[in-house]
């Protein structure tokens, strides 16, 4: 029996081993694993300034301009008129009247720039408003379109195989019309990246797609989804 | 899941078959090894005893002051004892009288193959053991590894929503019990082969030894009745 204990002291050694080298083994392999995070980027749609648009141009600070003295017209009159005339009373009594008149209109001017600008500010105050809630509109939209927008561009990209021949840096810009229900209407090229092949791709990819899930408001579609460009650009080739 | 499975958790969370599943197959690991370690030290041994022996039994020396060397020590390895027991029972058959030399020599023979046979049951010895984990411990392995996902099927069946996350663990750490399945079984069997064609090797050269032992021995039976019936 004597002749065991080494070579069972040398067995429980290997296992002890070899259970250690397994359990460190293991753990580091799962850290690779975490890191790797495949990038399959490999086409931009880029929805520019969709055609039929309807802007809701970003409001404009509403400027109110100081309103310029208006000109003293009927001053330089009157006084030539006080000087040429010799019945001064009737003179000074028409030059206090015409003084009183002109006081008068003034103080109307003033009152109506006063509820002019009044009027502005109230204006401009509703304006903002309104722009305030124009922007959260926007902003759901933006992200409504956005996460449809994202829908598409994975569509068309399952759907593009691309010709040996594409390169990085190429790109080919398409304008793609649909119809409400999504459908495909035409597509058409509008600048070629000149590479036939590729330009062929790129149209049938988005032919294959046929239909695309678009938003039911059809305010936002109309406005990001009746007509936009499509912009094919491969940026994670090799070559 | 978003914690690394580490194998010491998958072996901790297996059922409690699995887990017996794979103490059994690590003690027979174990086992093995320690079996596989001691036969390579002693076959080696055994080996370097021979090529010993044979070179000290050829340098002509004299074969009864080699007999009277070796029965002196009182631990023999097994190619001397080989030898002892021959010639041993040699001598004595003739000394005594009225033996013919046929009866002689199968006397001696005898007691060589008996001294031969024991020295192969000694060589041999754990050498089946090798062999059965060799054979069977892949499949206790897969044994655990069946279980196991049985287990973690019965288990996807209760849920609504299967999904890949939710068996995989339980695969996993199944598949654990025929990596060690394979892990006890590999060595065993080319340790047992190994192990098998040396043995094999040793005992022809054994009864090669004994052969020219016996024709030694056979040419001097033969030689000394001759003689003196002769003079």
């Amino acid at each position: 029996m004597q002749s065991y204990a080494l070579p069972l002291f040398g067995a429980v050694l290997f296992h002890v081993l070899v259970a250690a080298f397994v359990m460190r083994g293991f753990e580091s392999q799962d850290d690779v694993a975490e890191v790797v995070t495949p990038r399959v980027v490999n086409a931009k749609l880029l929805v520019i300034e969709p055609l039929g648009k309807v802007t809701p141009v970003p409001e404009k600070q509403p400027i109110v301009r100081p309103a310029e003295p208006p000109a003293p017209k009927p001053r330089p009159a009157s006084k030539e008129v006080e000087q040429d005339s010799v019945n001064s009373d009737d003179a000074a009594a028409k030059a206090a009247q015409s003084e009183r008149q002109r006081k008068e209109t003034e103080v109307q001017r003033r009152q109506q720039r006063l509820a002019a600008l009044g009027e502005l500010a109230d204006d401009s105050l509703q304006r903002s408003l309104e722009a305030e809630a124009q922007q959260m509109l926007d902003a759901q939209n933006a992200q409504q379109v956005r996460t449809y927008q994202a829908g598409i561009y994975d569509l068309v990209r399952k759907n593009w195989s691309r010709p040996p021949s594409a390169r990085n840096g190429m790109q080919a810009r398409f304008v793609v019309e649909l119809i409400p229900t999504g459908e495909l209407l035409s597509v058409a090229l509008v600048d070629s990246s000149g590479n036939e092949a590729f330009d062929r791709s790129a149209e049938l990819a988005i032919r294959r797609a046929k239909r695309f899930s678009v938003p039911g408001d059809n305010t936002v579609f109309e406005a990001n989804f009746r007509r936009f460009y499509f912009l094919f650009r491969p940026e994670d080739l090799l070559r | 899941m978003n914690q690394p499975l580490s194998v010491y958790e998958l072996i901790a969370n297996a059922s409690l078959l699995v887990q017996g599943v794979m103490a059994l197959l690590v003690l027979a690991s174990v086992v093995s090894w320690m079996m596989i370690l001691q036969r390579w030290s002693l076959l080696r041994r055994a080996k370097q005893e021979i090529d010993a022996f044979e070179d000290h039994f050829w340098s002509g020396i004299d074969l009864r002051g080699l007999y009277q060397d070796l029965s002196q020590e009182e631990q023999l390895n097994g190619i001397e004892e080989i030898f002892v027991a021959g010639f041993r029972e040699y001598t004595r058959l003739s000394e005594q009288p009225g033996v013919d030399a046929e009866a002689i020599m199968q006397g001696t023979q005898r007691a060589m193959r008996v001294t031969l046979m024991r020295e192969e049951a000694r060589l041999e010895t754990h050498l089946p053991f090798l062999a059965t984990v060799g054979s069977t411990s892949p499949y206790i392995g897969l044994f655990g590894t069946v279980w196991g996902i049985m287990n973690s099927f019965r288990s996807l069946a209760n849920m609504t929503q299967a999904t890949l996350a939710s068996v995989a663990p339980g695969i996993s750490e199944a598949l654990i019990a025929t990596a060690m399945g394979l892990f006890a079984a590999i060595p065993a069997v080319i340790g047992y082969n190994r192990f098998s064609a040396n043995v094999d090797v040793l005992m022809k050269r054994y009864e090669g030894f004994c052969d020219e032992v016996t024709a030694i021995l056979h040419r001097a039976a033969h030689a000394s009745p001759g003689n003196s019936e002769g003079t």
